[in-house]
Parts: structure tokens; sequence; C-alpha cells
């Protein structure tokens, strides 16, 4: 149980992490569509600012979605073992792509000015894709450590 | 330069000042002259001593002199009512007493397809006639916030309107061939005024705007406007024809996500704001003072704070802030709207359902 929350908080944060970075950049490429040239100094700045900044909006989020897909991925799982990586990745890209479009049919705007374009809001649901594969990885490599334990 | 370094020595000042101000308080009295409204937005002040208020939801109230009746004008056009969208302002035209002539700006649409609108019409009785939709934001939206929605006549009779950016929308303010997020100048029957100053783009006056909700012409001529910024950043601003004010570029504030909307709080060619608040107040409603019931206030800036629940003071010395004070918090209602009435007295206009319109006079 423990180690599935372990496998399921690196997910989260793998999730965040990436989510988070590639809303940074999406933003300040639009500057610079406006001529507004970010240097590279800047731009780690503000991608560990918002990764920071972020942390108590976004990741929340994330986490909470993550927790309800995962959990439906592994109802579903039980029956189709051969696609559980898969099942867990679909998962993470739906949550995502699902918090953004609450959010916006909540509010009427999107909070995340990342998701404003479908690109961008497939990258969005990618990160999070990427954490139902790091939690696949993570919670099976536990599983095996498990086995070698007993 | 930092948002420390750009307003520490302002505050340093108008710290200073609040103390001589809070020395040398003025005693007022706020006396309620409407209340139970829904949402008032706006007011304006008819030549026979009644008031005309906005309601977000659409309507147009005329209220007697002594604020004991009020009654719905009809004619007026249909808004879009959602989330931040509605009935905005009210504005008499500079030739009222002759024309009856009467401005409503409004948001207008579908939720997929919507702007800010501004129509003319002429006042009879409890009536509109001759409504005439003049003016349109060309740059259609499907978010139903950011309309800014504040209208003002210059001395020279043209109209200025601002517009928001749509919240979605915000790189639009950089974009001259976009009417969001703009300070737009008009004849009064909505065609662009001469002298602008972007041929291509006909009405735009200023851009870099983010959601504009407050406006004001000082005697001097001046013509201020703040603006929310998102989570801080909010501006007060002094605005030059052509000028450039930044948003999204540059900003003191942070997106409500926490995200940076940029990592720039001033860029060349972009003009700073005059002052400032982080954390945010949510400006709505400016007023200059210019009523002859608090002489010390001539000329101040009469700023309404929707998240603070109060007013603010700015006194203004050549046109720089130099101190700041906190009103009317007894209210401890958020402020959608401030106006100087003809009988010098300042009104206060509070938003929500149970909505009143006040006015600020002399204790004795």
């Amino acid at each position: 149980m423990i180690r599935g929350l372990g496998a399921f908080v690196l997910a989260a944060l793998v999730a965040y992490a990436l989510a988070a970075v590639a809303a940074t950049q999406s933003v300040l490429s639009r500057l610079a569509e406006m001529g507004i040239e970010v240097g590279l100094a800047q731009r780690l700045a503000a991608t560990g600012h918002d990764l920071i900044g972020m942390g108590s909006s976004y990741l929340p989020i994330i986490a909470l979605g993550l927790a309800i897909a995962f959990a439906a991925a592994a109802l579903l799982a039980r029956w189709l073992r051969a696609w559980r990586t898969a099942l867990y990745a679909l998962a993470g890209f739906a949550a995502i792509v699902a918090a953004h479009l609450i959010l916006n049919l909540s509010f009427g705007i999107t909070p995340i000015a990342a998701a404003r374009t479908l690109p961008g809001l497939l990258i969005q649901g990618l990160a999070g894709a990427i954490g139902g594969l790091v939690f696949v990885r993570t919670s099976s490599a536990f599983r095996k450590n498990q086995e070698f334990d007993s | 330069m930092s948002a420390l370094g750009t307003y520490l020595p302002r505050l340093l000042l108008a710290a200073l000042l609040g103390v001589t101000a809070a020395a040398a308080a003025t005693e007022y009295r706020l006396d309620t002259v409407a209340e139970d409204l829904d949402f008032p937005w706006c007011v304006a002040f008819l030549p026979d001593g009644s008031l005309l208020a906005t309601e977000l939801g659409g309507r147009l109230l005329r209220i007697d002199p002594d604020g004991a009746a009020h009654r719905s004008i009809t004619g007026v056009p249909a808004v879009y009512r959602a989330s931040q969208g509605g009935l905005f302002d009210v504005l008499l035209h500079p030739d009222f007493a002759d024309n009856s002539l009467l401005y409503l700006s409004y948001a207008e649409g579908t939720p997929g397809d919507n702007g800010t609108a501004i129509a003319r019409a002429r006042l009879a009785g409890e009536r509109l006639h001759d409504v005439t939709v003049i003016f349109r934001v060309a740059s259609r939206k499907d978010t139903p916030v950011h309309y800014g929605g504040r209208l003002a006549f210059l001395a020279d009779g043209t109209l200025l309107a601002t517009t928001g950016d749509g919240f979605d929308y915000r790189e639009s303010a950089q974009d001259l061939g976009s009417q969001l997020g703009k300070l737009l100048r008009m004849n009064d029957d909505g065609s662009p005024a001469a002298g602008n100053p972007f041929p291509h783009a006909p009405y735009v006056w200023s851009y870099g705007h983010r959601n504009p909700q407050g406006l004001a012409i000082a005697a001097d001529g001046r013509v201020w406007l703040h603006e929310h910024g998102p989570r801080g950043g909010d501006e007060v601003n002094l605005i030059e024809p052509g000028a450039n004010y930044g948003w999204p570029a540059v900003t003191h504030g942070v997106d409500y996500s926490g995200a940076l909307v940029s990592p720039f709080s001033e860029w060349p060619g972009m003009t700073p704001p005059q002052y400032g608040w982080t954390p945010s107040i949510a400006p709505s409603g400016l007023a200059i003072y210019s009523g002859a019931l608090f002489p010390e206030w001539r000329g101040n800036l009469f700023v309404g704070a929707l998240v603070a629940r109060e007013v603010r003071r700015l006194d203004l010395e050549n046109g720089q802030v130099v101190g700041e004070e906190a009103l009317f918090t007894e209210l401890k209602s958020r402020i959608r709207d401030l106006r100087t009435g003809p009988d010098g007295a300042l009104y206060v206009v509070t938003d929500g359902p149970g909505g009143r319109v006040l006015k600020v006079v002399p204790a004795r």
C-alpha cells in the first residue's frame, strides 16, 4: 500500500513537473512571438518559478485527476492485464485533459494559459500519460522488489 | 527595475503623507441613496437631480433625487449576462440637456461569440428611444469575462471606451489588429475619431491593457485609467495616445495559477504604471473628485476596490501619485463605482445582490 502510494506520488510529481515546464515554455514562446525575447537564464529562472509557483494550484489538480483516473485504470487492468501500461498512460492523459475541460466549463476561461490551444492541451495531457507510464514502471519495480524480499 | 524599486520611493512618500492624512482625517458621513440593487455597476446624474443606475443583469434604473423610488427604464438593449458580462456603464452626452442622448456599454452575443458593445439612445421619461448600437468590438471571444466597459467623454467631444483582453486572449492586448485590451476613441456616433495614433487601427488610442474598469478625465485634461492585474499587478495608468501599457508582455502580477505571465516588469517602449497594487485590490470605478464639499480632496483619484472592500484615495502632484489613503472601510463592501455628483458629494456604488448607492457628505 505504502509502496503503491510512493509510485503514485512519484507519478504525480513527474506529470506535474513536465506539465509545468511545458506550460512555462508555451507562455515564453507566446512572448517571443510578441518580440519579447527571453534569454536562457531568464527561461530557467521562469521555469523554476513556475515549478514552485504552480505547486499549490496545479499540482493538487493533477494529483486528484490522476488518483481518480488510476483507480479506473486499475479496475480495467484486472480484465485487460496485457493492456496495463497503455491503460495507465491513457488514464494519465485523460485525467489532465479532463481537468482542463472541467475547469473551462466551470469558469468559462482557461486557468492554465498553456492549455488554451489544442496542441497545448494535448501536450499537458502527454505529461499525464508519462505520469501513467512512471506509475506502471515504479509500481512494477516495487512489486518485483517485494517478490525478491519474500 | 523590480516592483519594489518602482514603487518603493512613492510608497515611502505615501507612508509619510499617510501619517499626515491620518492626523487630519476628513470627517464625512455616508448617506444611503438607493439600496437593494442587483449588482449595480454605474451611476450617472440627470439634470433634474435624479440618478441613473445600471445593474449588471441589464436593468437601467431612474432613481428619484431623494432615493425614495426607482423605476426601470424600458428600451435597454438585450445584454449577454454571464459571469462578468452584462450591462456596464451609462454616460450622458455632453450636450444631454439639449439632445437627451445617453450611452450604454454592455456585453452582447452568445457564449461562443460575445463582446463589448456601445449603444446610444434618447431618454424620454422612463423610456429609451432611437436605440442604436454605435459600436461593437470587432474581435469576438468565447469567454464571459474581461470586457472593460468604462466610458468617458473627452473635452473635444470624442468618446473613450475601455475593452478587456477576454482573459484567454491576453496576447491580443499587444495586437493592434485586435480591439481587445485597448482604450478606444471614437466620435459620438461611433465612427473612428480623427487624430487617433494608428492609421491601420483607427479606433485604438492606447493598448496593452488587461481589464480596465476605471476611466476618468482630470480637469487638466489628463486621462487616468486603472486596470485589474492578475494576482498582483493592478495598475493606475496615465494615458498618452499611442502608448503601449505592456500587458501581457510586462506585469508586476502572476497568473492565478501561480505561473509567470511574463518574467519582465518593464520593457523598452512600454509605459510603466504610475502606481500599482501587489497584492491586488481589484480596482473598479475611478473618480477624480471635483466637488466643493471636500476641498482637501479636489483633484484626488478615488479608486473602488472589489477585493479590498474599500476605497483608495490617491493624492496627486504634477501627475504623480504621492499619497494613498484607505477610506470607507466601514462599508465592508466590494466597491464597484465612484462618481463626483453635481451636488459636490462623492457617490459610491457597492457591488453585489444587495448593492447600494451611497453619497459621501461632510459629517456636519
